[in-house]
């Protein structure tokens, strides 16, 4: 096996399986078609041993021809004109070829120079890494800085002429590798992305689960009030005994369908995909302790609401439903005998509060800091450690606010949530 | 052996188990309809415990939910299977329909719960399984004795 094959190899190994492929295609421009195809020959497909030495008609003197091997290392388009080499790249994209990198011969010959021509190139292309060749020195390193821009910075570089064709080889070899890298780090931050959403919708299915295992607890209840009512029905000849009983059924059905209601639209993912629009956070926060009623009654929970009726924000008004559903959550377990939860709202001058303290333990001062990193837990394999960190996600990330938990004077924790007024991010 | 004594539902003491005021209504109208008369009712299961300790109270049968606030129907079934008295007294659990409820019934029938009924339920199921937990008891006293 050749060096170069070997090189490749090692290369593909670093790469996983199912992830992007290494990228060898190169383009070639120069409007001295020979120049172009000696570059072809020292990185081309099936070019054995390559020691021609390239040479630009004007220079004199002539590189030290370096014996390389390039076996099936590149795939190289050679063109001629700027024209040729938009088409080439643009060709290229359509059909989900793109080239790594380009040898660009700056002085063209036509309107458009080598720099111009990559500046074009880069809007088709924005990932392609360039590689000027001069042979004139007319445009410094600064010049050709200043012409690209700063955001194009680190996507070329230079080869002044005469070359060898290991400079050559090395050039191509850097920026293909670069490329390849860059693809990877893309490859490897949208797998984060991914496992980061598939969390996040696991952790919102966590909750619906825990208001839908209540759900099931109170359905249990209502059907048994509509199947005892019903046969307690039958069962009377009294009218007004029956009256009774039909009217229990009915208001058990209407609960029920509320309670129906309202959990299709917890889990609603058209819902969830809701442009941000303007809400009454109490209204929200009205429907997150509805989904909880239950649980409430059960765990001996009191909730005391907010004197505010009305407290208006722009947002995604699911993403808050969701928020206080987790910190109810959280509370609820934290109280196993019971206990309060205050929650205020305020308008104030500079943001938007709200607040919502329990009468639980409170929380270890050490571990404090952590409750809202994600994967962090104290409730063992029963918890995620996703709730906290979900509603700082959308608190600070989606809704530009800023979410705080402490433990509160009185005991108990308090969480905080401080929303921008108008616009203005929360810093 | 199957037990042939019939069993008198008006002298049995049935003790009432829900923190649903409606649902414990509906379960004593119903064990009204098989022929019990006499009722205990509990919110939770520290309330039921309370009767379960009272040496002067019958207490022949226990119809529990079991998602109860404070103590709940497996807490309860402990402390009846942990006294002297009431070891073997017929206790039938009550559970929602939900996947999670059959994991609980396999615990709940390592600590020796007689029946499970699954709500909602109609008068004819309760007094299937009433039956059922009855003649069972029988039997098993008769096999004691």
């Amino acid at each position: 096996m050749s060096n170069a094959a070997k090189l490749l190899r090692e290369k593909k190994d670093l790469f996983p399986q199912n992830g992007p492929v290494p990228n060898r295609r190169i383009l070639v421009i120069d409007d001295e078609p020979e120049i172009g195809e000696a570059i072809r020959r020292v990185l081309a497909k099936n070019t054995e041993t390559n020691v021609t030495p390239i040479r630009r008609s004007s220079r004199s003197t002539e590189p030290t021809p370096t014996p390389v091997n390039t076996a099936n290392e590149f795939d190289v388009v050679v063109v001629t004109t700027p024209e040729q080499a938009i088409e080439a790249v643009t060709f290229a994209m359509r059909e989900n070829r793109p080239f790594a990198m380009g040898f660009f011969d700056v002085v063209l010959g036509a309107e458009v120079d080598g720099i111009e021509l990559v500046k074009q190139i880069l809007s088709v292309d924005t990932k392609m890494f360039a590689v000027f060749v001069t042979a004139y020195h007319d445009r410094s390193v600064d010049t050709i800085g200043a012409l690209l821009g700063e955001e194009n910075r680190e996507k070329w570089d230079y080869i002044n002429k005469p070359f060898t064709d290991g400079e050559i080889l090395q050039k191509a070899r850097n920026a293909t590798s670069l490329w390849d890298l860059h693809r990877l780090k893309d490859w490897q931050e949208e797998r984060l992305s991914e496992a980061h959403q598939l969390l996040i919708t696991n952790e919102k299915q966590n909750a619906v689960a825990a208001v839908g295992r209540s759900v099931a607890h109170e359905f249990g209840n209502l059907l048994m009030h509509i199947v005892g009512n019903a046969e307690l029905a039958i069962e009377q000849n009294d009218p007004a005994r029956m009256r009774a009983a039909l009217d229990v059924i009915l208001k058990a059905s209407d609960t029920a369908t509320n309670v129906l209601r309202r959990f299709r639209k917890l889990h609603d993912a058209e819902e969830q995909a809701t442009p941000k629009t303007q809400f009454n956070m109490r209204t929200a926060l009205e429907e997150a302790i509805e989904l909880m009623e239950f649980q409430f009654r059960k765990n001996y929970i009191r909730i005391h609401r907010p004197k505010v009726d009305t407290m208006n924000f722009k947002g995604n008004r699911h993403s808050f439903v969701q928020v206080f559903v987790n910190l109810f959550i959280n509370s609820m377990h934290a109280m196993k005998d019971g206990g309060e939860i205050f929650i205020k709202l305020e308008e104030k001058k500079e943001c938007l509060e709200i607040s919502l303290r329990d009468t639980g333990p409170g929380i270890p001062e050490d571990i404090l800091p952590r409750v809202t990193e994600a994967l962090f837990t104290t409730k063992g394999k029963n918890g995620t450690g996703l709730g906290l960190a979900i509603c700082k996600e959308i608190i600070e990330i989606e809704s530009g606010g800023r979410m705080t938990v402490q433990n509160h004077s009185k005991g108990g924790v308090e969480v905080i949530l401080q929303l921008p007024t108008g616009g203005e991010e929360v810093l | 052996m199957k037990s042939d004594q019939t069993i008198r539902a008006s002298h049995l003491c049935v003790l009432v188990v829900d923190d649903d005021d409606m649902v414990r209504s509906i379960i004593i109208e119903q064990l009204r309809s098989i022929g019990f008369q006499k009722f205990l009712e509990a919110v939770n299961g520290s309330e039921a415990h309370k009767f379960i300790l009272d040496p002067l109270q019958r207490v022949d049968m226990i119809i529990c939910d079991w998602e109860m606030p404070k103590t709940d129907g497996l807490t309860l079934l402990r402390a009846v299977r942990a006294h002297r008295h009431h070891a073997k007294t017929p206790f039938i659990m009550v559970t929602s329909q939900q996947s999670q409820e059959r994991m609980k019934i396999s615990q709940a029938k390592k600590h020796e719960v007689d029946a499970y009924i699954v709500k909602p339920f109609r008068a004819e199921t309760l007094r299937a399984k009433i039956y059922q937990v009855l003649f069972e008891a029988l039997d098993k006293k008769a096999e004691g004795a």
